[in-house]
């Protein structure tokens, strides 16, 4: 299965570049951090400036070396899967908490296995019910680990 | 947005069912739901259910022992379980800020060391003052203590401040790290003793310890059970208590009595508190569960050993402990030229 | 008395019904929060801990270093079938255990783990019989100054073990240190890169980080893979390591038995040093280096005795001097002192019975995880049976758990999707990611110790030179400087 493309030596510049920019923020903001308390004795911000310089000399040597790059292969950045699977963990992620570990990881399981496994309703709902109950109980119970309860937790639970 | 509603489920039990859409938003959806709830039916009641026991300091350090101790013992007296949670971060500021903001119906209470409350607020941001959370007990204290390598020419605490204080004295000692609770108390017997050290700072005390004995560092400064038994091995020489009273661990090491300087101590405790708003009944069964638990003959075999002293305070006590140090730690850490940072 | 007077009596105490039982009840649950995701020995532990409260202190100190043990064990597993570190000593084993599974090999790879496992393990409790007051010494040695050049040789050994170009290893390294940084400034206490937010006071949660870059990238990539690129479940008489297989073991198995000793002593960090160090050895001394990063049966076998054989030396500090190096042996001081042993440098003295009693159920707890863990492999591998669109949701889920079990945070879940993302651009564009997670683990002492020992030394250079041990460091970094030039230009010339 493939998805968007892009030219290597094109990802190569962008990824150059944005490392240079990780330094540049390091950079920046180590020196803004309070100078060291003695003269000779590094400081907080010491280690983060050379860093930022480093990171961002290497960034920009990645760069470079994108542009001359003879090469005219294609990357594949990934297609319709990558994108769900994506987007149904960043949804997942940020309502763990405040919806509760059992409508967040059922929802979560249901459209995984539809949408990543091609399963059918009549198969998903009840897998999913299974592996999202299986874990809570081990988790839980066995393991004492705190999950957030959330709506249904609490009506069922507590 | 916070969605709370409640309903008497059976007589004399009330529960509730929330959905929180962020953690902080509970104190508000708590406060209307404490005023709501008739405060006679809880106290009948509590605990209903487990009881979350946040501690804010990493799983095996002192107050996560005497933590568990006295839950085991508290679990058996109230017939529920109390489930330790160990919430470590930020010198503890990040799990009393959980204790602080959790709903204050007294199924989250929490067990704290004092630097979280007294010594932290000096140089970090914290969300919380002494009037956000209330004090329910506390059980005892331990002091630091100031040890020299073993060939060190000085035999008490008197001949150690001399030395210090001879013109060509140039010494290191190491400390749990600047702003920290031990840091303070040293620079501040220091400071009165009119000396200067030059202060080293380190992880925590066992690695304090290790770098001392391997002579990377003059003086070892921190809590008593990682250098006790150098000392009696004799591969370090104890020579001052950053309390005022000697220690039964230690016999031959001085207090700060023995250089007059009773006023600079500093040491480190323990204790028990609750969100502000926690029912006044759920308040009385907590400090009583836990004053008896303290008293009992397990947990004053396990503060003995830690080398900590016991001395309980009921929460009224405690509250004017943790106000009287808060003022004075910031004295301290002005002098020092310690503040708050922002990034 | 002799050593081996002591010995014999520490093994009849530790064959006690009771004390064996309890060898065996750690050793299993050391297994199991050793297996999933985020839980590492120290969760384990504190569920445990209250129980041995009641339990006499050599029973209570050898259930709690049969869960250490066992977790050590149990955390190759989600490494080499999902390509999940369990925690920083399993980094390295992702790497070939993973590429392993890919092949079908999954099978071979876990049993030469387990095996791997316990010979470092037996050899590493010889060591602490034998020499441990010497290089409890030793550790005692090393200084703020020695520690920096240690560690620093160390991420010298990570550019030789990575597989990527060299300039973008370099800017993972600089990455990875610098990420190292953020949180609140251990010498000054001064927030740095955390804009005020309290979750970034105590810096970026490793397994977050490593969960994210290794296990959620590695799924995000399987899915625009043939389904050939997948972890293949091995056919039932496939299972076992094959001959070949076993004696491409036999040699980094011992030598990684010595590498993760001898790093023990590195303070804090010995076990991702150690797998590191392991792993680098092997691939110069490997007649086919290339293999590396491919599924080569040395790169599996020798950091995962290593990381094991560490283990051993990470007693040393506790029960020598009674200090913990690491939080682990932290939990068991505490077991120790609520019953009123006080370890230290009289504790062989005056409680022999725990001590040897400790050093041989250490043994038999090896053994008896030896003999767990095989049969588990089939187990363990029979997953790879399931549907991937019904295994991938579930192994993402169980990340989302084991990520939030550690610290209860929201915050942690965000931060792994971050680096989930972070880490499939980084490898679409060949950027390796193993020394970014090595330098991020190092940084922090690697910073704090340089400017502990220039604070020490009032702003003088020299204090890296001072004293035996951090001239032996400093000894190292030379030494793995012109390593890895001569290795890297011998191997220029044979490509050319």
């Amino acid at each position: 299965m493939t998805g968007a493309r892009v030219a290597q030596w094109k990802a190569e510049v962008a990824g150059g570049l944005l490392l240079a920019a990780i330094g540049g923020f390091f950079l920046y903001f180590g020196l803004r951090l309070p100078p060291p308390d003695e003269p000779g004795v590094p400081g907080p911000g010491s280690a983060p400036i050379a860093l930022g310089v480093i990171i961002a000399l290497c960034g920009l040597a990645v760069a470079i070396g994108g542009l001359r790059k003879a090469d005219r292969s294609s990357l594949d950045l990934g297609g319709r899967k990558q994108a769900i699977a994506l987007i149904s963990l960043v949804l997942a992620t940020a309502l763990f908490e405040p919806a509760g570990f059992m409508l967040s990881t059922f929802t979560f399981l249901t459209a995984g296995f539809i949408l990543l496994g091609g399963a059918s309703w009549q198969r998903a709902v009840p897998a999913a019910a299974l592996v999202s109950g299986g874990l809570w109980l081990t988790f839980t119970k066995l393991l004492g680990v705190g999950l957030p309860y959330g709506l249904i937790g609490e009506i069922l639970f507590r | 947005m916070v969605i709370t509603w409640q309903r008497e489920a059976l007589p004399g039990r009330s529960w509730e069912v929330r959905l929180s859409v962020a953690r902080h938003f509970r104190l508000i959806a708590a406060s209307l739901v404490a005023c709501s709830i008739s405060s006679i039916a809880l106290a009948q009641s509590y605990p209903a259910r487990p009881v979350s026991l946040i501690v804010p300091a990493p799983t095996g350090g002192g107050t996560d022992v005497f933590a568990r101790v006295l839950a085991e013992i508290v679990e058996g007296d109230l017939k529920q379980k109390f489930v330790v949670e160990n919430r470590s971060g930020a010198g503890g500021t990040l799990g009393t800020t959980q204790i602080v903001a959790a709903k204050p119906d007294g199924y989250t209470v929490g067990f704290i060391w004092n630097s979280p409350l007294t010594t932290s607020p000096h140089s970090l941001n914290v969300a919380y003052t002494p009037d956000s959370y209330r004090a329910v007990m506390s059980i005892g204290f331990s002091s630091y203590v100031l040890c020299a390598q073993p060939g060190f020419p000085a035999k008490d605490a008197q001949e150690f401040i001399a030395k210090l204080k001879a013109p060509d004295a140039k010494y290191t000692y190491g400390n749990d790290g600047i702003g920290g609770t031990m840091q303070l108390a040293a620079e501040r017997i220091f400071q009165s003793a009119g000396v200067k050290v030059r202060g080293i700072p380190f992880g925590g005390a066992g690695e304090t310890a290790k770098n001392f004995l391997g002579g990377h560092v003059d003086f070892y400064g921190g809590s008593l059970p990682p250098i006790l038994p150098h000392a009696q091995a004799g591969k370090a020489k104890c020579l001052l208590l950053t309390s005022a009273a000697k220690n039964p661990a230690l016999p031959e090491t001085d207090g700060l009595s023995a250089l007059a300087l009773d006023k600079a101590e500093t040491v480190l405790w323990w204790g028990l508190i609750v969100p502000k708003d926690v029912p006044e009944p759920v308040f009385e069964t907590l400090q009583k569960a836990f004053i008896t638990a303290a008293g009992s003959e397990k947990f004053k075999a396990a503060m003995a050993k830690q080398g900590a002293t016991l001395r309980v305070l009921d929460g009224k006590a405690t509250d004017a402990l943790i106000r009287t140090e808060l003022t004075a730690l910031g004295e301290v850490a002005k002098s020092l030229g310690i503040q708050k940072k922002t990034p | 008395m002799t050593s081996a007077n002591f010995l014999l009596n520490g093994l009849w105490i530790a064959v006690q019904p009771k004390n064996l039982l309890l060898c065996f009840i750690g050793c299993f649950w050391g297994s199991i929060v050793g297996v999933l995701p985020g839980l590492g020995p120290l969760a384990g532990m504190a569920l445990l801990l209250p129980l041995t409260f009641s339990l006499d202190p050599t029973g209570a100190i050898i259930m709690l270093c049969g869960i250490f043990y066992g977790a050590m064990y149990g955390g190759s597993t989600t490494s080499i079938l999902m390509r999940i570190p369990g925690e920083a000593a399993s980094v390295v084993t992702c790497i070939d255990g993973y590429e392993m599974a890919k092949k079908g090999r999954a099978g071979a790879a876990l049993s030469i783990a387990a095996l791997g496992s316990f010979v470092g393990g037996v050899l590493s409790v010889i060591g602490l019989m034998l020499v441990a007051p010497r290089l409890a010494d030793a550790m005692l040695a090393i200084g703020p100054a020695a520690e920096f050049t240690i560690l620093l040789a160390a991420l010298g050994v990570s550019i030789f073990a990575a597989s990527g170009p060299l300039l973008k290893t370099i800017a993972m390294i600089a990455l990875g240190l610098v990420l190292a940084m953020i949180g609140l400034d251990p010498l000054t206490a001064t927030p740095r890169f955390t804009f005020g937010s309290l979750n970034l006071s105590d810096g970026l949660s490793f397994a977050a980080m490593a969960i994210g870059l290794f296990g959620i990238s590695e799924i995000l990539m399987s899915f625009s893979q043939t389904i050939t690129e997948r972890p293949q479940a091995p056919k039932l008489r496939e299972m076992l390591p094959t001959k070949q297989e076993l004696k491409d073991s036999a040699m980094p198995t011992v030598r990684g038995s010595f590498i993760g000793f001898f790093f023990g002593i590195v303070p804090g960090v010995g076990h991702i040093v150690s797998t590191f160090a392991s792993y680098a050895v092997e691939k110069a001394l490997s007649k086919h280096p290339e293999e590396f990063g491919k599924g080569a049966v040395a790169g599996v076998a020798g950091p995962e005795t290593a990381n094991n054989a560490t283990t051993g030396a990470a007693m040393i500090p506790l029960l020598v001097l009674g200090i913990p190096a690491i939080p682990v042996t932290a939990v068991l001081l505490s077991a120790l002192t609520i019953h009123g042993v006080q370890p230290g440098p009289l504790m062989i003295a005056q409680h022999p019975e725990i001590f040897w009693g400790l050093i041989a159920s250490m043994l038999i707890g090896n053994f008896m995880l030896v003999v767990l863990n095989l049969p588990l492999v089939g187990l363990f591998v029979s997953m790879l049976r399931l549907p991937y669109g019904f295994l991938a949701p579930t192994i993402l889920l169980v990340c989302i758990i084991g990520v939030y079990s550690i610290k209860a945070s929201g915050f942690d879940l965000m931060v792994m999707v971050a680096f989930g993302i972070l880490g499939y651009a980084l490898r679409l564009m060949s950027f390796d990611i193993a020394p970014l997670l090595l330098a991020f683990v190092l940084g922090d002492r690697l910073e704090v110790n340089f400017r502990r020992a220039l604070t020490i030394s009032e702003g003088d250079y020299g204090i890296f030179l001072k004293g035996p041990a951090a001239q032996v460091a400093v000894a190292m970094v030379i030494a793995v400087t012109i390593g890895v030039l001569i290795l890297k230009l011998r191997r220029w010339k044979a490509a050319a």
